[in-house]
């Protein structure tokens, strides 16, 4: 009877620290009250499966990371000290499930990427020019076609170079938390996005040369 | 004066086209490589990302920068460089719009009871 009290009154704490969370976290997000929780929590996860989408290029990869991302940010909302916007900490959060979830797909082959880096002659020179036209990248992804051509070859791009493009270039972190969050030395890290650049701009090379019409 | 010699050899080996002139193209790699200041266009890639980051101490800055005058092959390089990574953060700024509304009731709910129910 102790045992069967005890453990009801765990369970309801925990019932009750959830809810809790949740509804801190919700008024954190802007929710106007407890019937608002719903909606707050739609667009936090919608939110959360655009960022994890960018990582593990598969939507219903994104929706399963951005739930597992909100569960953990819910329990967590103790640990968030205010420092940041909240929408940033989900962000990072976010940023963290998805990564894992391309840890945990690790068995996937690693496409090698250096057919796409450049080469070198026998004298010291570039092997293959580019030819680059003089559009803006905003006047390149206006033309048909081009936002998909550009995505494609983000996302042909090796897993663990396609993470340091997007965590420096779009999530402009340092090099140190990428370092962090990959658990690599700050030089591998520099390097990983040199190759990743360098491939993206290779990938890239007929649309960047493309006239203006 | 460096400057000027180099320009000098490279004018004779305009274009470095291997194909047209082997000889001129190998003259003007052994400037590139052999003259004070130069760097070949494997070292200039190798700088490229720290010359980019504004992370590239001053010294090679300027053979960077000298080696770019030069070579119209590194001039595109750096030129398609930057735009690969502009074009990258363009295509993702602009999904800062309005959020995808494809979010799954059943997610929504798994969410909220998975917080009611611990």
């Amino acid at each position: 009877m102790w045992l069967f009290r005890s453990l009801a009154r765990v369970l309801q704490r925990a019932e009750t620290e959830g809810a809790t969370a949740l509804s801190g976290l919700a008024e954190a997000l802007g929710a106007a009250g407890p019937g608002d929780q719903e909606r707050v929590v739609r667009e936090a996860l919608a939110r959360m499966a655009r960022v994890a989408e960018r990582y593990v290029g598969d939507r219903d990869d994104a929706l399963d990371c951005a739930q597992e991302a909100l569960i953990l940010a819910i329990r967590k909302f103790d640990q968030f000290e205010g420092r940041a916007r909240v929408t940033s900490w989900l962000h990072r959060i976010a940023v963290n499930c998805a990564l894992g979830h391309l840890r945990r797909q690790g068995s996937r082959e690693e496409v090698p990427i250096d057919d796409l880096l450049p080469s070198f002659d026998s004298a010291g020179f570039l092997d293959n020019g580019f030819l680059v036209n003089d559009l803006s990248a905003h006047e390149i992804l206006e033309r048909d076609d081009a936002r998909r051509q550009v995505m494609g070859a983000i996302r042909s791009l090796p897993d663990n170079h396609r993470t340091v493009l997007l965590m420096r270039d779009i999530e402009e972190m340092s090099y140190r938390d990428i370092a962090e969050a990959l658990s690599l030395k700050e030089n591998a890290v520099k390097v990983r996005l040199h190759r990743a650049r360098s491939a993206l701009r290779q990938l890239l090379a007929p649309i960047l040369a493309e006239e203006r019409t | 004066m460096k400057m000027f010699l180099a320009r000098m050899v490279l004018k004779l080996a305009r274009g470095h086209d291997l194909e047209r002139s082997p000889g001129k193209h190998r003259l003007a790699g052994w400037v590139f490589r052999r003259f004070p200041g130069m760097i070949t266009c494997g070292q200039f890639e190798a700088f490229l990302i720290d010359y980019h980051e504004g992370d590239l101490p001053q010294a090679q800055r300027e053979d960077f920068e000298r080696h770019m005058k030069l070579c119209g092959r590194c001039r595109n390089s750096v030129e398609g460089y930057r735009k690969a990574i502009e074009l990258n953060r363009q295509l993702f700024a602009g999904q800062d719009g309005p959020l995808p509304e494809d979010v799954p009731d059943q997610v929504v709910a798994a969410v909220i009871s998975a917080m009611n129910a611990r």
